[in-house]
């Protein structure tokens, strides 16, 4: 195991000057870091990610750029598309003529809403540093408000884009909040250039009868670093549907944490597909906190070269939360004689009457499959590249926005070598 | 709620009686010169002393495990008495007459096939009282074949090259906490070994049982089967009820070389406490075998309904390639009763198969979580595991965990884990009572299903003791 | 036999039963008709005690006896059978033996001789042709996986097995093809003694062509709105229910 040198990236990060507003919370939160230091293996949840080349690098605030986003344009939201490089707000970048009245969707530092939403929308939980480093530094980030029973029927496309040369930091930051009967959906993605650490905060409410579709697509550099915090509250009877993909980065970690209200609904999807060195960590927390909720969470790892995908679902039922239905299911593809895959679910069941089922599988492709495409005139390494791409695929199949739907298709063909196979997308 | 699930009784422990020996104890309190009390009492050689020592002096620079979904005050280690042996009228027993007839009642209430003629019935009976053991029926018979079983004291004695060869080999006196006490004042336990191609003729057993009442109990195991040998070996647990906790922390270590099989039963009754979660036994047991050989297997299979405390994790380590290890459990949880059990299952060789079924039924106020391991290293191409973890709820007031980790590090593993989490549901009762069957043999007819994969492992005797234990257990929980 | 009087029954505070009264005695078949929701099942549940009813007030009489003194299970052993809508499933328990236990528990009630293993394995085997069913379902966890169809013949096959002296059997005809219900409406028709009596709970008139009632009720709104012979249930099938809702309404009658 690799022995963590005393880590100088929090105190490194937080000796730049403080952006002006917020300060209260900015405040609180460089108190809670005076003195902490990264975890390390041996802190309860980093057991198998290493941050030790993290804080070997010395990161600094990233510089202001400019990005060329052309290609990452998706027709459906043209005219509903906010855009930040490096972490500031890019008014040239962005459009959103198209977005209906009442909407609110601009970035935190024109918002005067923002102010009183920061840190209040969802409970908060554990935090970890990279969320107290996010709310001590971050610029600016963006403020979603969805008035009651608005419902949006153009999905809204949020953009955070990365450029620099040099080890930088950037913090994005998302306050999310849906009125009582709204209903949205949203894509997150998060793409770069360059050697960058990352580090989003996401803080969601969704309210009562709400419902939040949310599409979550991390493609950040291949030296880059991706650290999120994602809270989010769901009021009585409301919706939250989140998939978030992971293709980018070296390192990268999600922490979704979810609390659910009587009759919510919550779906927590993931796919992760990696290959070389890649480090992949999911820690998710799904709170059934009153009665009658309903959470599915499917988490999907496809894992090449040396890559290590690492999942934790923990799931509480509170003791007030009776008729809760939760399901849970790991299922993990090993490409290589070197990939790893770790996956721990957690059932903490704390009432009776309630459904909850998880299951985990490791494996590799089934051979009766490989078996019957060959059968069908696929050669061998056709069928395990078809049958790898479906095994991920699966996911992007509920993807409501379609052209988002097509590329993402595309990104997996090439990622699983299918693309040889004919334009399956 | 209606009335099906109102009240929850305590149903009175069967074995809470004390039974009047003048022990021959130690003062409570541990140090070296208690160490080397233990070890000159029993008229060790030198090699077990150190054993012994190195031992404690690890144990010192221990912290006790924290991560256990389990909450208790820290025993205080200094009022546990370390050595307390039912003082014997003579060296040895001859025969069984010569056995203290207060014991003797004491095992006749236990219900211990003791006597010669329940011994005929066809289990070879070690009886280890307050970590002593007292007597070993049917050693004869077994000798002929080559087949030691006898107490750890005796083993140290007349076998000390196979006790060394083999003594924390598979549980090393540095492995946990709990694994470095037992290390250093175990007084002692049951040795088995099994030569090399003898099927042993017979199921071997040991009863346990803690008497006194500041005393701890700190048993060891070992057992060995070399090639091809093969053995089913059972073990029962009582105590006496007593308001204060006392401790019990076991080590069993298996060895099973080429084709051999140690097939492991436990049905653990310790005293859980009384509703109110005072007094009952804190079972702190670490429980590992070594796959050592091509082809192995060991199997544990365990049925855990007492302890306040349960803090258990039957392993098997997967060394030897074909090797195949599995681990069978109920555990069975109610008033303030907190059980943290599970298994680990470490896949080192290749084509390795490992096979998990654990039920947990949780009443009352209890807490049950099952944690598990299963891990695949590198090198084990071809390993296997099958997982099925399912707990059932019995009333609103307790609570089911389950904490499996699949870490695989070979991308030829196969590996699956399934969990469900269910109740005892309102109309499933009301379908059997619709029927003319009353709520209470519905329970124990459900459970009884629910449990099944795990009993049809057991012995057949052992099986019907684990039912009606489940259903004693349980009465006033449900009706 | 069954005497029942303005009996009224709710569900979470919610009235479902609102007077209901009905005299059923040996020998007789009544048939219960109403559209969904009418409070038919609540009725057959109320009379076999399901704990999720509260009855609110009127009596029943079984055999003399008030039915509400009695739990679920004494009022199973004193001859009262329901054969569910829905049977729930039971993983992990065997379908024999959750038979035997039932028979022997009633058999135990009335003095009679309990039945080993082996010896209910011959009752069984006689009592399984009745309703056409494979062995292999003996083995299987009680209703666990069975199709709809498999469930229903299983409820026919405890009938069989238990004997009552009143059966109520709710919407047997659901999850039925045509020959898989004239099986069990004959294997019904079998078990039927001149002092026995059934009470067959239905929404749709076809399982009537088979098991034919002297008696028909029509329940809605937890009232029972029209009483009369076979034909009515005729009558029934050709015109739906929404004429006897009508004809009952104006009048307040009931």
């Amino acid at each position: 195991m690799t022995v963590a040198a005393p880590s100088s990236l929090l105190a490194d990060l937080l000796s730049g000057p403080r952006p002006t507003e917020w300060e209260a919370p900015r405040l609180a939160a460089e108190a809670r870091l005076a003195g902490r230091e990264l975890p390390t293996p041996r802190d309860k949840g980093w057991q198998y990610t290493d941050l030790a080349s993290l804080s070997r690098t010395p990161f600094t605030p990233a510089p202001e750029a400019t990005a060329d986003i052309s290609g990452d344009l998706l027709p459906e939201m043209v005219g509903t598309r906010q855009v930040f490089v490096n972490g500031r707000y890019a008014p040239h970048a962005s459009c959103v003529s198209a977005l209906p009245p009442g909407l609110r969707f601009l970035p935190l530092t024109l918002a005067s809403e923002a102010c009183h939403c920061l840190g209040t929308l969802a409970p908060e939980t554990a935090r970890s540093p990279f969320e107290d480093l996010n709310t001590a530094r971050f610029e600016d980030g963006a403020l979603i408000l969805v008035p009651k029973n608005l419902r949006a029927t153009l999905p809204l496309h949020l953009l955070f884009v990365t450029r620099v040369e040099h080890p930088s930091a950037v913090f994005p930051r998302v306050l999310i909040r849906l009125e009582a009967g709204a209903e949205l959906s949203l894509v997150e993605e998060h793409t770069g250039q360059g050697p960058y650490l990352t580090c989003p905060v996401v803080e969601i409410q969704v309210g009562e009868g709400a419902i939040l579709r949310h599409e979550r697509i991390q493609r950040d550099h291949a030296t880059a670093v991706h650290m999120t915090t994602l809270r989010a509250t769901v009021a009585q009877g409301g919706q939250y549907h989140s998939r978030t993909l992971t293709f980018g980065a070296r390192l990268s970690r999600q922490e979704p944490s979810v609390r659910l209200a009587e009759g919510a609904e919550a779906t927590l999807d993931g796919l992760a597909l990696l290959g070389d060195g890649q480090v992949a960590d999911t820690h998710s927390f799904l709170h059934h906190a009153e009665p009658h909720g309903t959470s599915h969470q499917l988490h999907t790892c496809v894992v090449d070269g040396q890559a290590r995908a690492v999942f934790n679902g923990q799931i509480r039922v509170a003791p007030d939360a009776q008729g809760t239905d939760a399901q849970q299911k790991s299922r993990n593809l090993l490409l290589s004689g070197t990939a790893r895959v770790d996956t721990e679910p957690q059932l903490e069941i704390y009432a009776d009457d309630v459904k909850c089922t998880h299951g985990a599988a490791v494996g590799q492709l089934d051979p009766d499959e490989i078996f019957y495409l060959q059968s069908r005139g696929l050669d061998l390494e056709a069928a395990r590249n078809l049958l790898t791409y479906g095994f991920a695929a699966d996911l992007l199949e509920r993807i409501p926005v379609a052209s988002l739907r097509r590329a993402l298709r595309r990104l997996v063909l090439a990622r699983t070598h299918a693309s040889a196979l004919g334009d399956l997308a | 709620m209606n009335s099906t699930f109102q009240g929850v009784t305590s149903q009175e422990y069967k074995y809470g009686f004390v039974t009047d020996i003048e022990a021959d104890s130690v003062a409570p309190g541990l140090n070296e010169e208690v160490i080397r009390f233990i070890s000159a009492k029993k008229g060790e050689p030198e090699w077990l002393l150190n054993f012994r020592l190195k031992a404690y002096r690890h144990w010192l620079t221990l912290a006790e495990p924290g991560w256990a979904k389990v909450q208790y005050p820290t025993p205080d280690f200094q009022k546990i008495v370390y050595y307390s042996a039912p003082r014997p009228k003579k060296a040895q027993y001859a025969s069984m007459d010569e056995v203290d007839p207060e014991l003797k009642r004491t095992f006749e209430k236990l219900g211990v096939p003791i006597h010669e003629q329940e011994a005929l019935a066809g289990v070879a009976v070690d009886v280890v009282f307050d970590s002593v053991s007292v007597t070993t029926t049917y050693k004869e018979k077994l000798a002929a074949v080559g087949i030691i079983f006898c107490s750890f004291s005796e083993a140290v004695k007349t076998h000390p090259d196979l006790v060394k060869r083999y003594l924390g080999s598979v549980v090393p006196p540095t492995d946990n906490f709990y694994a470095a006490l037992n290390s250093a004042v175990f007084t002692d336990g049951s040795f088995v070994f099994i030569p090399k191609g003898v099927a042993c003729p017979m199921d071997l057993s040991t009863y346990f049982r803690i008497n006194n009442q500041e005393s701890g109990q700190f048993e060891r195991t070992l057992i060995v089967a070399e090639e091809g040998a093969s053995v089913s070996y059972l073990e029962g647990c009582t105590a006496p009820q007593f308001d204060t906790n006392q401790l019990h922390a076991a080590v069993v270590e298996l060895v099973a070389l080429d084709h051999a099989s140690i097939k492991y039963s436990t049905v653990q009754n310790w005293y859980a406490g009384d509703k109110d979660g005072k007094g009952g036994i804190f079972n702190f047991v670490t429980k590992r075998g070594l796959c050592k050989g091509k082809g192995s297997h060991i199997s544990w299979t365990q049925v855990e309904t007492g302890s306040a405390i349960t803090w258990k994790y039957p392993s098997c380590v997967l060394l030897g390639d074909d090797s195949i290890g599995e681990f069978y459990s109920v555990a069975l949880t109610n008033h303030k009763q907190q059980a943290d059990t599970g298994t680990k299952m470490i896949h080192i060789g290749r084509n390795t198969k490992s096979t998990i079924i654990s039920k947990g039924i949780s009443a009352g106020d209890s807490s049950n979580s099952y944690r598990g391991l299963v891990k695949v290293q590198p090198k084990a191409e071809g390993a296997r595991n099958f997982s099925q973890c399912d707990s059932m709820l019995i009333g609103h007031t307790c609570s089911a965990s389950t904490f499996p980790t699949l870490d695989v590090q070979n991308r030829s593993a196969r590996i699956e884990h399934e969990a469900t989490t269910s109740k005892i549901g309102e109309e499933q009762l009301f379908y059997f009572q619709q029927r003319g069957i009353p709520a209470e043999e519905a329970v124990s007819m459900i459970i009884n299903g629910f449990c099944k994969d795990v009993f049809r492992e057991l012995p057949m005797e052992f099986a019907v003791e684990a039912t009606k234990l489940l259903s004693l257990k349980l009465e006033g929980s449900v009706g | 036999m069954l005497s029942i009087k303005n009996l009224t029954a709710s569900i979470n505070g919610t009235p479902v039963l609102k007077g209901i009264d009905l005299e059923i005695k040996a020998g007789e078949i009544h048939a219960i008709m109403g559209p969904n929701g009418s409070g038919k099942s609540t009725l057959g549940k109320v009379l076999v005690g399901h704990p999720a009813y509260e009855v609110t007030g009127g009596t029943v009489t079984f055999e003399g006896k008030n039915l509400f003194d009695l739990e679920p299970d004494v009022r199973a052993r004193a001859g009262l059978f329901m054969g569910f809508q829905h049977p729930i499933e039971v993983p992990g328990v065997s379908n024999a033996a959750f038979l035997r236990l039932a028979y022997n528990k009633k058999a135990e009630a009335e003095g009679r001789d309990e039945l080993d293993p082996l010896e209910f394995d011959d009752f069984i085997h006689e009592k399984i042709k009745l309703v056409s069913m494979k062995e292999a379902f003996l083995d299987r966890s009680l209703n666990e996986g069975f199709s709809g169809g498999e469930k229903k013949r299983n409820e026919i096959l405890q009938m069989a097995v238990l004997e009552p002296k009143l059966a109520i059997l709710d919407e047997l005809d659901s999850g039925l093809d045509i020959d898989a219900l004239r099986v069990l409406g004959d294997a019904v028709n079998k078990l039927m003694r001149p002092d026995h009596a059934l009470l067959v709970i239905t929404h749709f008139p076809r399982i009537l062509e088979t098991i034919r009632p002297q008696f028909v009720h029509v329940l809605s709104g937890g009232r029972i709105l029209k009483q009369g012979g076979p034909g009515l249930a005729i009558e029934l099938e050709e015109r739906g229910y929404d004429w006897v809702v009508e004809e009952a309404a104006p009048g307040g009658h009931r």
